[in-house]
């Protein structure tokens, strides 16, 4: 066998990103193999067949950068959009964290934008070269256009195809120059989901679907409450049930291994391991676990009401952001103006509950299942059984969504562990009440805002304390996402007694900021007598400096994108929506009206509600959403996300609502964790705005504003001012 | 071990299952249709929604035993080029898709008995399948064009 090794190729870009080019692949003697395909790159393969194929190196849970980055890609290298076939790439750290991190905070297309195109355009750049040596013309008189490479004056025309051999051999530029927009015929353009033709035909292959011969499937029996135990189990009686392989205890090892937050890991508990699913799922419904005990069995909604008034006689708050001297502000002032937030605990409820199939061998480990977050999973499972993360193969399947949920380790280390122990491969099956009733959640917590006002009105201080339910590491996600830094302002964030696990859930930190401050900034302009657009560009306009250290690394906000993108952004939205306001009341629109906006990542999204409320039957008619977020990447595909983002903060806003009793998660399914139906679902419309800035996301942004446009608007309608999520059922209110 | 026989597009299958064995898992774990999805398990969502002699049933929820004699339709038993598939492809409905086949399901269902359904009687029809990616605008609106489409 002949061995391969690779040249790595210059720095390119102001960037310095290491493109590890493979060109050209050179045999043991360091002589170029003759190669019918041109693969510049570790994402493409271009054959004598004229078909790019490109690999995808996220994780596809429905928010469509499968497709998005597959447009970005084949724009740069100006490829033939029916040309192009993408794959999903099987996790390999040779991609390092810039191809192939986590697939999170809506910062796919916006992370890979610049990578994308710098290995596309270096692609490019060979073909061009390659056909003006075919050709025997400057390179200069040579573009690549739709397949092909064409010579400028003569329209001679070479396909990529004809082009896979010759471009192998070329030199790697030390600089490339990206593509016009002007000149983009695939990015800005509506392309369907490449997945589509698959999901429709009950053909694209989900954990769910994995099948590995000779394996067997394993429903756990997880502890209750995170942390607990388990003392004993009545093993011998499952394992009589026809169809049942085995009973086994499972335990986190995590915790006596790694002292980084292991609340999100693996929970104790008991797995059933069956010859198919439904046998696992019935057996251990039959299976009795003796627990240890814990303190948090005292837990219930009451005691979440007495931590929380504990939380607030307790001044030891962290400081996440600071200008200027509040607390000074504070003592002196004589007109203050304060109100209170509350987001409760709440469930992914994604569709395809978690699933992980494992075959450990003693050389490799092969995994089947999906994750946001392949670095991190296989790192902490690694710690488990003591294997680097080169020992495991991950094949990253597209999810049946995620939300979060899936950036997190539990389900696939117990996979890894059961295959390690019955030593062949198992899958492992959450059902739906494993998925309600045993994970993590977005985090229970009040946003308290108080401002200082000056006699005319003007905002002197303004504070925002946070209650949080969350385990230490969760306190960083307190980051603001906000636009308004008109005034000094503290931010805090007070922790609350861990209750249950806290997990990323769509959206994030930004959903009960989202709430709380666009809420507030309503009811401070009925307060001040002003119309809350006016006096939302008021603020916006009237910015004070910012420290130029601000920011926060992990959410690519800082000083500049607050400054520079997101403020300008937050004045175009809603002078956009000021515009739809005046049109509606133009055409005598019957509905009362309710605004909000929020940024997420340097996206900004600002939305008006259309609603009715008769004898405390609300109807949410409809739903605008106007979206800054640069460049548009796939029009059809962003639009869907808005409208998923729509329904899924209607859902939060309407019933989603996690409850404890005794430790215990009460809800374990759709019939009491409900969630929004198509019945009750509103119109829809989305706006963008047109950019020619980098695109910056789009999964998450349309979430926030949902909650605080819909209250604002069913304040104005019935005087009600509702400060609490979720809100069927307060002054027994109803959906019409 | 029961056996039994079933009629699933067109296709006759034997397979020994306990008679009490949701349908949905003979199809998937036996059968290995893995169309037809799991979500709830208690006929809550909608995912797992196939046809027993053209009527709309949750697969999770009915027994194999049950299902002897019918004529069971799941999603690889739909033609490619049919009018709800092709409206389907048309809206471009699906986001993460793991609901979509049990959404087209009920669809087809529901357009083969009311061809031309009101607004009421789709979400009347289609308020049983949940989609968490919140696709129900297009769903709504690939059933109103298939109804257009229909071959009659």
């Amino acid at each position: 066998m002949k061995r391969r090794f690779f040249i790595q190729t210059v720095s390119l870009g102001s960037s310095g990103f290491a493109l590890s080019a493979t060109l050209p692949l050179l045999d043991v003697n360091g002589v170029p193999e003759k190669n019918a395909l041109f693969e510049p790159n570790l994402l493409m393969s271009l054959g004598e067949d004229g078909i790019v194929r490109f690999k995808y190196t996220r994780h596809e849970m429905g928010q469509g950068s499968f497709t998005g980055l597959t447009m970005i890609f084949a724009e740069e290298l100006g490829a033939d959009w029916e040309k192009i076939e993408v794959s999903q790439a099987d996790y390999d750290e040779k991609y390092g964290n810039r191809l192939y991190g986590n697939t999170g905070g809506s910062g796919t297309v916006r992370r890979m934008w610049e990578p994308l195109r710098e290995l596309a355009a270096t692609a490019r750049t060979m073909l061009v070269s390659a056909a003006a040596e075919k050709m025997n013309v400057p390179i200069e008189e040579c573009f690549a256009d739709n397949g092909m490479v064409v010579h400028k004056s003569s329209t001679e025309r070479i396909p990529f195809g004809e082009l896979a051999s010759l471009a192998s051999h070329q030199e790697v530029p030390k600089t490339v120059t990206f593509r016009d927009v002007a000149d983009y015929n695939i990015i800005g353009t509506p392309k369907k989901n490449l997945n589509q033709n698959k999901i429709i035909e009950g053909q694209l292959q989900y954990s769910m679907d994995v099948v590995i011969e000779d394996m067997v499937y394993a429903c756990i029996v997880r502890a209750p409450i995170m942390g607990l135990d388990v003392i004993s189990f009545n093993s011998e009686e499952v394992k009589k049930i026809e169809g049942v392989v085995d009973v086994l205890q499972v335990s986190n090892r995590l915790e006596e291994v790694d002292e980084s937050d292991t609340k999100t890991s693996m929970r104790n508990g008991v797995a059933v391991i069956a010859k198919d699913t439904w046998t696992a799922f019935e057996a251990a419904e039959k299976l009795q676990v003796e627990w240890t005990n814990s303190s948090l069995e005292d837990g219930d909604m009451e005691s979440i009401e007495n931590d929380l008034a504990m939380a607030k006689g307790n001044s030891a708050a962290h400081t996440i952001f600071e200008t200027g001297n509040v607390p000074n502000e504070f003592k002196n002032t004589s007109r203050t103006f304060s109100r209170t937030y509350r987001n409760p605990f709440q469930a992914h409820a994604l569709m395809e509950p978690m699933c992980a199939t494992a075959d450990y061998r003693e050389d490799s480990c092969e995994i089947w299942s999906s994750t946001q977050h392949p670095n991190r999973i296989l790192l902490r499972t690694g710690i488990v059984v003591d294997k680097p993360i080169g020992f495991f193969l991950l094949h990253n399947l597209p999810c049946g969504g995620s939300f979060g949920r899936r950036f997190y380790d539990d389900f696939i280390t117990e996979a890894v562990v059961l295959s390690k122990v019955l030593q062949r491969p198992v899958k492992v099956v959450w059902s739906r009440k494993d998925e309600v009733a045993t994970s993590g959640y977005h985090a229970l917590q009040e946003e308290e805002h108080t401002v200082s006002l000056g006699e005319d009105g003007k905002i002197l201080a303004w504070r925002l304390r946070e209650y949080m339910s969350a385990q230490t590491e969760e306190l960083q996600w307190a980051f603001p996402f906000q636009v308004y830094y008109n005034t000094q302002r503290l931010q805090e964030v007070v922790q609350v007694p861990f209750r249950l696990p806290i997990m990323a859930w769509r959206s994030v930190q930004a959903h009960p900021h989202a709430l709380g401050l666009e809420s507030f900034v309503d009811e401070l302009a009925e307060h001040l007598g002003k119309d809350p657009l006016e006096y939302r560009l008021e603020l916006l306009e009237n910015q004070m400096e910012l420290p130029k250290s601000f920011g926060e690394e992990r959410f690519e906000v800082n000083y500049n994108s607050v400054k520079e993108i997101l403020v300008p952004r937050a004045i175009r939205v809603y002078k956009e929506l000021s515009r739809l306001r005046d049109q509606y009341v133009m055409s005598n629109g019957e509905n009362t009206l309710g605004f909000a906006g929020h940024s997420f990542g340097p996206t900004f999204a600002g939305q008006m509600a259309e609603i009715s409320v008769e004898n405390n039957k609300l109807k949410v008619h409809k739903i605008t959403c106007v979206v800054d977020c640069g460049l548009v990447i796939n029009p059809q595909l962003a639009e869907n996300q808005i409208e998923g983002s729509i329904i899924w903060g209607l859902s939060a806003l309407f019933y989603n609502n996690v409850t404890i009793k005794k430790g215990v998660v009460e809800q374990s399914n759709f019939d009491d964790y409900k969630v929004l139906r198509v019945d009750k679902s509103p119109q829809m419309e989305v706006i963008f705005l047109e950019s020619e800035e980098a695109p910056s996301g789009i999964g998450e942004p349309g979430v926030p504003p949902v909650a605080p446009a819909v209250l604002n608007a069913i304040y104005k309608a019935t005087g009600k001012r509702i400060r609490k999520l979720p809100i069927l059922g307060i002054d027994n209110l109803e959906l019409a | 071990m029961p056996r039994f026989t079933l009629n699933i597009n067109e296709i006759e299958y034997t397979v020994e299952a306990p008679e009490r064995m949701p349908i949905l898992w003979v199809l998937r774990d036996h059968l290995k249709l893995t169309g037809s999805k799991f979500g709830c398990g208690i006929g809550q969502c909608g995912a797992c929604t196939i046809h027993a002699d053209g009527i709309p049933i949750r697969g999770c929820c009915v027994p194999v035993k049950a299902l002897e004699g019918k004529v069971l339709r799941t999603i690889e038993g739909v033609p490619g080029e049919h009018p709800v598939k092709e409206s389907w492809r048309k809206f471009d409905v699906a986001q993460c898709g793991y609901c979509q086949t049990g959404q087209i399901m009920s669809a087809i269902a529901l357009l083969d008995r009311k061809p031309n359904p009101t607004e009421e009687e789709i979400n009347r029809a289609m308020k049983g399948n949940i989609c968490r990616c919140g696709t129900y605008k297009r769903v709504k609106n690939a059933i109103e064009e298939a109804s257009k489409n229909q071959i009659t």
